[in-house]
C-alpha cells in the first residue's frame, strides 16, 4: 500500500517540476520570437560584413559542387539595394568537417568579379591559441582578393597560396577548402545566371522577330 | 557573515581545496579571458540558485532533495540563457558558451546541498558570492598561467614579442592538468607551513 509520506513526496516533487515547466514554457514563449529576430539580424549583419557592397540579401539555390569535406549550408545573393534585383555578389556559408576540433563554419563574401571580399568564421571548436587564431585578421585577411583555388603552404605565401597558421595546418587547410568550395559555387552560380540571362534575351528576340514577321504578313495581305 | 564570504575564496576554495567543478576548470582555462567569463557566469548562477534553494528548503522533501535541486537549477540556468539571448545579446555572445556548461557544474549542486539547504536566503547569497569569486579567482590564476606560457599573451595582449616560442602544450588539455597540479602543490606547501606554524604557537 502507498503510505502517506510517499504520496506527499511525489506530490511535492510533482509541484516543483510542474512549476519549473510552467516557468520555462512562459519564458520560452516570450523569448522565442525575439531570439529568432535577433538571430536573423545577426545573420544579415554577418553577411554585410563579408560583402559590404550589398544592402540586402536573397537566398539563392545552391549549385552542386564536389568537395571531399565541405558542404555548402546556405548561399545568398547580395542585392544592390533593398527590393532591387541587381546582384552585386554572393555570400556562401560553408561547413568543413576536416577541422582539428570538428566542424568549422565559415561565411565567405564573393563579389561579381568572383573575388573573395572577406571571410568570417561563424563557428569552430579549434584549439584556443592555435587553430582558433584562424579568426585573427593576419590569417583571415589573406583570403581577400583571392580568385582561384588556393593552396596552403607553411611559411611565406606567394600569390594563390595561403600561409598556414603556425602549428595549425589542419585548421588552415579546412578553412581554405571552405573558401575554395565557396569560390567554385559562386563561379557556377554566376555562369548559371549568365546562361539564364542569355536564354531570356534569346526568348525576347525570338518573340520580337515573330511579332515582326506576323506584322509583315498582315501588311502583305 | 564575513567568514561565510571569505570561506569560499580561500579556506574552502571550490577549485583548489574542495576540488569541485573540475570539468569547466580544466576545459575553459585556455586563456585568462575565458576563465573570467566562466567564473563570473558561474558566480551569478550560484548566487541565485543558492537563494532559490534556500527559500525552497522547507518545501523540498529531504528524500528527493537532489532531484528537486537538479530541476530547480537546470530550469533556472535555462531561463537565464533564454533571457540573455533575447535581451542582452552582447552578454550572451560573450558568455553564451559557458552557460550550458554551468548546468553540469557540480559547484552549484554542491553548494545547494552543503549550504543553501541549511541556511537562510541572505547567508546563502553571500556563500554563493564568496564561492563564485573563489572559483573565478582560481580559474583566472590557471587561465593566466596557461595563456602566458602557452600563447605568450595575457588577456590577448602579447607579452614577449615575436622572439618568444610559446609552450603550446600548456593551452592543450595536458597543460590544464599540469598547471592545476602545480598550483595545488604550491597552495598545499603554503597551507602546510601555515598549519605547522600555528601548531608551534599552540
Amino acid at each position: 500500500m502507498l503510505n502517506k509520506e510517499t504520496v506527499l513526496i511525489s506530490l511535492k516533487l510533482f509541484i516543483i517540476t510542474a512549476v519549473a515547466a510552467l516557468c520555462l514554457a512562459v519564458v520560452n514563449k516570450i523569448t522565442t520570437p525575439i531570439i529568432a529576430e535577433n538571430n536573423l539580424a545577426a545573420e544579415v549583419k554577418a553577411q554585410q560584413e563579408v560583402l559590404p557592397d550589398a544592402a540586402d540579401f536573397t537566398t539563392v539555390e545552391i549549385p552542386v559542387v564536389k568537395s571531399d569535406n565541405v558542404t555548402i549550408e546556405k548561399m545568398t545573393g547580395g542585392l544592390q539595394a533593398e527590393n532591387s534585383s541587381t546582384i552585386v555578389g554572393y555570400v556562401v556559408t560553408a561547413v568543413s568537417n576536416a577541422g582539428y576540433g570538428g566542424d568549422i563554419k565559415i561565411m565567405v563574401g564573393i563579389d561579381n568579379n568572383l573575388k573573395v571580399t572577406r571571410i568570417k568564421i561563424l563557428e569552430s571548436s579549434e584549439t584556443a591559441g592555435l587553430g582558433a587564431n584562424a579568426s585573427k585578421p593576419e590569417f583571415a585577411r589573406q583570403f581577400e582578393g583571392a580568385a582561384d583555388s588556393l593552396t596552403v603552404v607553411k611559411g611565406a605565401a606567394k600569390s594563390g597560396e595561403i600561409s598556414a597558421i603556425a602549428s595549425a595546418t589542419i585548421t588552415s587547410k579546412a578553412v581554405t577548402s571552405c573558401v575554395n568550395t565557396a569560390l567554385e559555387a559562386a563561379k557556377l552560380k554566376s555562369t548559371d545566371s549568365k546562361v539564364e540571362e542569355t536564354a531570356q534575351k534569346l526568348e525576347q528576340i525570338k518573340q520580337e522577330t515573330q511579332s515582326q514577321i506576323s506584322d509583315g504578313e498582315g501588311a502583305a495581305e | 557573515m564575513k567568514n561565510v564570504f571569505m570561506n569560499g575564496i580561500f579556506k574552502e576554495n571550490p577549485t583548489f581545496v574542495l576540488f569541485l567543478g573540475m570539468c569547466p576548470t580544466l576545459a575553459v582555462t585556455t586563456s585568462a579571458f575565458n576563465a573570467v567569463g566562466m567564473g563570473l557566469s558561474t558566480m551569478v548562477v550560484l548566487v541565485f540558485s543558492n537563494i532559490f534553494i534556500s527559500l525552497l528548503r522547507k518545501f523540498i522533501p529531504d528524500k528527493v532533495r537532489i532531484a528537486a535541486y537538479v530541476v530547480v537549477i537546470a530550469s533556472f540556468v535555462t531561463i537565464i540563457e533564454m533571457i540573455l539571448k533575447a535581451y542582452a545579446q552582447a552578454v550572451s555572445a560573450a558568455l553564451g558558451i559557458y552557460i550550458p556548461l554551468i548546468v553540469v557544474n557540480c559547484i552549484i549542486l554542491g553548494r545547494a546541498e552543503a549550504f543553501a539547504s541549511k541556511n537562510g536566503a541572505i547567508r546563502s547569497a553571500v556563500d554563493g558570492l564568496g564561492m563564485g569569486l573563489g572559483f573565478t579567482l582560481a580559474l583566472t590564476v590557471l587561465g593566466s598561467i596557461r595563456e602566458i606560457l602557452g600563447a605568450g599573451t595575457f588577456f590577448g595582449i602579447s607579452l614577449f614579442g615575436e622572439a618568444f616560442n610559446p609552450v603550446t602544450i600548456m593551452i592543450l588539455p595536458p597543460g590544464a592538468f599540469l598547471t592545476l597540479g602545480l598550483v595545488v602543490m604550491v597552495i598545499n606547501i603554503i597551507s602546510n607551513k601555515k598549519r605547522r606554524g600555528e601548531s608551534k604557537i599552540a
